[in-house]
């Protein structure tokens, strides 16, 4: 149970540094919280830059504006760029502003260790984007790093493993950070069944990047030995077998999914009670839920490999076992739904990306379900109905969620209240936009446009062009959300402690903006 | 005041526990996956996670338990 600090602990801390010192040297939750969420967007852009270099190529047929081997390095980076470098540190800054605040903590259980954590992450961020510029280029393996192209590519790829391996590090370190502050430090009274569903989401996600992060690091560091100490882990040509990479990398790849989706679950079912100004339905159910989503979902992995030529008691396990998922996150929209069921519902900016973020998630999973079942899924393998489908659950499922927590906290973070007019813009202009992208995606792989291809036949250029147009709106899009956050924390209307008035939770008690330390004395939850 | 200091080491040391279990378990997996690449038979895979999952908890339960 979290314990008060004395005067003596404060004063110890009321020389923290100003200037580049302060962020270089920060421990505090709250500016390392700020850390990760700025560059996780800076590298969201960077990888919004690749997509958008990829949909300018696929404008019209033909090859325009880039050359094949560099259209593939830019698939494989923009994957690993938005999964690595932007998601996943976009959450761990979300958990870090408001875990702590959220269970009446006075900052995580190993604030330096947050410190190191945060700053593994430029290095590794310069390694994978100065990979471009090294001879034969960066990895265009895809972000699945399949071999045997990753084991025969240029030191690119070298600089690709060693990235994993560093963002890996920082991915255990901060995860080890979180449950032991969930833990350890929770205020007296706070059970974990009285938790916020926002840090359940996380104690669930932190768990499973505890049990897969290490399996990745083990399938990349295969890769490097094989790549230049002569072993054949992944090389058939030595004996390997490089689809046992395959069974390793999914073991990681799909609760990799989850990892991204369970804390923007939590962050929604913050948002839509706020706003529906009811209590979350089912809250025991929710929390169950989750854990079968964590569960199940290690069980999953090779429906993202039915093509391999696995024997039919496998393809049914995994068939079976996908479809399974379906339930608990069945729970969660049923749950949701309940939630706002004759609410006194208000539809400021955060609760319209929740409830978007219902309707494009369901489309989503609703398309999962159907790859889900084998011999539809060998049909449409590598098509442009995958790129849709996983589009939809990361970019309009993690994406929105974390504009609607960003949103909902802004004025908890900054003080400031944002611009409600342009925040509504935002979220119109990104729901059309990125329906624009993606909805025609579906059409293109279900007529069998392969992924990953830099040019295509004369059939498929209508429905790129209204892609393209489309991404590169949504892009546009995203830089009026960077103008809508300096501007909130440039000044605007002085936000109260507690802005929304259906919402609940400790962050709520503390002032808008919360001191530099916070809960000195645990609060009593009843 | 002596009281909260106990009590906040006390804190500090049981957060040093948690830490150090789950980092022992991520490197388990770690060596797990190698191990069982390197030797061959999967079996060998299978004991290092099975060791990872259930036994290390059951020994830290049985570790604590005998701290008490």
């Amino acid at each position: 149970m979290s314990t008060p600090l004395t005067l003596a602990d404060d004063a110890e801390h009321m020389d923290h540094p100003t200037g580049l010192l302060r962020w270089l040297t920060a421990t505090n939750h709250k500016d390392i919280g700020t850390l990760y969420l700025f560059f996780s967007f800076t590298m969201f852009l960077v990888g919004g830059t690749m997509a958008l270099i990829i949909r300018a190529e696929l404008f019209q047929p033909g090859l325009q504006i880039v050359q094949p081997e560099l259209f593939n390095e830019l698939t494989s980076l923009h994957g690993l760029i938005m999964l690595f470098g932007a998601f996943m540190p976009a959450f761990v800054g979300f958990a870090n502003w408001q875990i702590p605040m959220m269970i009446g903590a006075p900052d995580m259980a190993f604030p330096r260790l947050n410190n190191f954590s945060f700053w593994l992450l430029p290095p590794a961020a310069m390694l994978l984007v100065s990979s471009f510029f090294v001879p034969g280029g960066a990895t265009a393996a895809g972000w699945t790093l399949y071999p045997p192209l990753s084991v025969q590519m240029g030191p690119g790829m070298d600089m690709a493993i060693f990235a994993i391996h560093i963002l890996g590090v920082s991915s255990i370190i901060g995860s080890i950070n979180i449950i032991t502050t969930i833990l350890n430090m929770r205020a007296p009274g706070m059970t974990l069944m009285k938790m916020p569903m926002f840090v359940w989401g996380w104690l669930v996600t932190a768990y499973m990047l505890i049990l897969v992060m290490p399996v990745l690091a083990g399938a990349v560091t295969m890769l490097l030995t094989d790549r230049h100490f002569g072993t054949h882990f992944f090389n058939a040509a030595g004996g390997g077998d490089p689809v046992m990479f395959q069974h390793i990398f999914w073991f990681f790849g799909h609760p990799e999914v989850y990892i991204l989706i369970l804390p923007g679950f939590g962050i929604i079912s913050e948002v839509i009670p706020a706003f529906a100004r009811k209590p979350l339905f089912g809250y025991r159910s929710m929390v169950f839920a989750m854990c079968a989503i964590g569960l199940i979902s290690c069980l999953v992995w090779a429906h993202h490999m039915f093509t391999v030529g696995m024997p039919v008691a496998g393809q049914l396990w995994f068939m079976y076992a996908s479809l399974l998922v379906a339930v608990p996150t069945g729970v969660k929209v049923f749950n949701w739904t309940a939630t706002m069921w004759k609410g006194s519902l208000s539809f400021e900016t955060p609760m319209l990306f929740a409830v978007g973020f219902i309707f494009v998630f369901v489309m989503g999973g609703v398309t999962g379900v159907i790859l889900a079942i084998a011999p539809v899924d060998i049909q449409m393998q590598d098509t442009y109905y995958v790129v849709a489908h996983f589009h939809y659950v990361m970019v309009a499922g993690s994406l929105f969620a974390m504009f609607a927590g960003a949103y909902y906290w802004l004025p908890k973070w900054t003080g400031h209240m944002y611009d409600e007019t342009l925040g509504r813009w935002h979220f119109w202009l990104s729901m059309i936009f990125f329906n624009l992208t993606f909805f025609v995606m579906h059409f293109l792989g279900l007529a069998g446009m392969p992924r990953r291809i830099p040019d295509y036949p004369l059939q498929f250029a209508d429905f790129n062009m209204i892609a393209s147009i489309g991404a590169f709106g949504f892009g546009l899009t995203q830089l009026l959300f960077l103008y809508i956050v300096i501007k909130c924390i440039r000044g605007g209307e002085k936000a109260p402690a507690k802005v929304w008035d259906g919402a609940t939770g400790l962050e709520w008690t503390l002032p808008s903006p919360p001191p530099h330390h916070t809960f000195e004395t645990p609060p009593v939850i009843a | 005041m002596t009281e909260v200091n106990a009590t906040r080491v006390a804190q500090r040391a049981a957060s040093r526990r948690t830490a150090l279990v789950l980092a022992l378990v991520a490197l388990g997996f770690f060596g797990a996956i190698l191990v069982a690449q390197f030797y061959g038979p999967s079996m060998i895979g299978f004991a290092a996670l099975g060791v990872a999952v259930i036994g290390f908890p059951l020994a830290a339960a049985v570790g604590r338990r005998r701290a008490r």
